[in-house]
């Protein structure tokens, strides 16, 4: 059910799910296209509309969302950090991992990452776990 | 009547194959259709 409906979502070209734990969470495997933004919300919102659909007898809250690979182009505006997706132009404000600030300090624009996406008060935060050069 | 076993034994034979090889195609993924680059990512879901 989940599966297929995260499958309906515009932009998600794949969505399979990775497993079921103790702790009772879903993990599903998203792939996207890069001219569309799939963010917490857009999940949040697919999620809303089941529950609503089926009136509350599939209630599915949200819990995490993270990138593992998604390319883009990182800024450095004072102390503040961006990274603008390639394709969909979606803008995150980053904190930047060690390797990430080693790769802009070298000169290095376009990386790829994979990180926690965030979206508390509306703000949009990459919290990055890896960085490297594009492979495209 | 020796020949007709043997026929019939290895019509039986072949059929089985046919029957393992079907068993053994990889399923068809009703995915949407790829198109241009694409990221990855993981979500997980509560379940209450």
């Amino acid at each position: 059910m989940l599966e297929a409906r995260l499958r309906k979502i515009d932009g998600i070209q794949s969505a399979k799910v990775r497993g079921f734990d103790r702790e009772s969470k879903f993990y599903f495997n998203l792939t996207i296209s890069e001219s569309k933004s799939v963010v917490p919300q857009t999940i949040r919102k697919m999620l809303e509309e089941l529950k609503t659909e089926t009136k509350g007898d599939e209630d599915y809250p949200y819990n995490s969302m993270e990138l593992t690979s998604m390319t883009g182009k990182v800024e450095k505006a004072g102390e503040g950090w961006t990274f603008t997706a390639r394709g969909s132009n979606e803008k995150y404000h980053l904190a930047p991992s060690a390797a990430l600030k080693k790769m802009v300090d070298a000169g290095k624009v376009l990386a790829t990452v994979a990180g926690k996406v965030t979206d508390e008060n509306g703000k949009l935060k990459l919290e990055i776990s890896d960085a490297k050069d594009p492979a495209n | 009547m020796r020949t007709l076993l043997a026929m019939i034994a290895l019509a039986g034979a072949v059929g089985g194959c046919d029957a393992k090889a079907s068993a053994a195609a990889p399923p068809v993924v009703q995915d949407k259709k790829v198109e241009g680059a694409s990221y990855t990512a993981t979500v997980k879901i509560d379940d209450v």
